[in-house]
């Protein structure tokens, strides 16, 4: 199953908005995905195991897809951003 | 659960800069028993790591935020300036983008502001910010739904 990590300053609030939003498109779609969280600074060393990263900054040091998530907090492009993250999974 | 919110307006606020209106809301804040002393680095030194400027469809908002360990008491802060101060877009931090209404979102504990950010947000899309105590409302409501 693929995999996305949804990452945050905090790895809490926003990542955790974002990834039940995720969850609900993806729910309704019948994709099938595991969306976790975490803190934007525990990226690198977690990337590994995960198809894409969808961040609310930009990380240095990733080489998996990296997708801009702000869109999914305000509403802007929002489906732009989810078509994007589904090329990865 | 409302009662453990606390929501104080700055409206009709006449800040010229962020770091003004970060270092007012700090003191004001701190003489209030909400935020401990280090509140103003540490909300100065996040905002530079992580911008928190929204575009938002109706207006732009930011949601400056600072770790619970500096924070006592959690609540809102409401900042309604009367000129666009300038602030970094969370989604490029090479944007600058203008923001009237702020909202400092303090956390007294690592989780659960969830709903406090997702109320925040839907600020960016509704189409009047309510004033006075109907926008503390707003804020409280949101901890009862």
């Amino acid at each position: 199953m693929s995999k996305i990590l949804v990452a945050c300053a905090v790895g809490v609030n926003t990542s955790e908005i974002i990834a039940s939003k995720l969850r609900d498109i993806f729910d309704e779609e019948g994709i099938s995905a595991t969306i976790e969280t975490s803190k934007i600074n525990d990226v690198s060393g977690m990337q590994d195991e995960f198809d894409v990263i969808v961040s609310l900054a930009d990380i240095e040091g990733i080489n998996k897809p990296l997708v801009n998530g702000v869109g999914l907090l305000t509403g802007i492009n929002a489906e732009e951003i989810v078509n994007k993250i589904k090329e990865y999974l | 659960m409302s009662k453990d919110i606390e929501v104080f307006l700055l409206e009709e606020s006449n800040f010229s800069t962020q770091s003004e209106m970060f270092e007012s809301v700090s003191e004001t804040l701190f003489k209030k028993g909400m935020v401990n002393k280090n509140f103003y680095n540490a909300i100065t030194k996040r905002e530079s790591m992580f911008p928190t400027g929204l575009k938002g469809k109706k207006r732009n908002i930011a949601i400056p935020h600072a770790d619970p360990e500096f924070v006592n008491k959690s609540g809102y802060i409401v900042v309604k300036n009367k000129t666009p101060l300038k602030f970094k877009n969370m989604g490029n931090k090479e944007e600058e983008i203008e923001v009237k209404l702020i909202v400092f979102i303090l956390s007294s504990t690592a989780e659960g502001h969830m709903d406090l950010l997702q109320k925040t947000l839907s600020l960016t899309t509704i189409d009047a910010i309510p004033a006075g105590a109907k926008l503390t409302n707003f804020f409280e409501r949101s901890n009862n739904e």
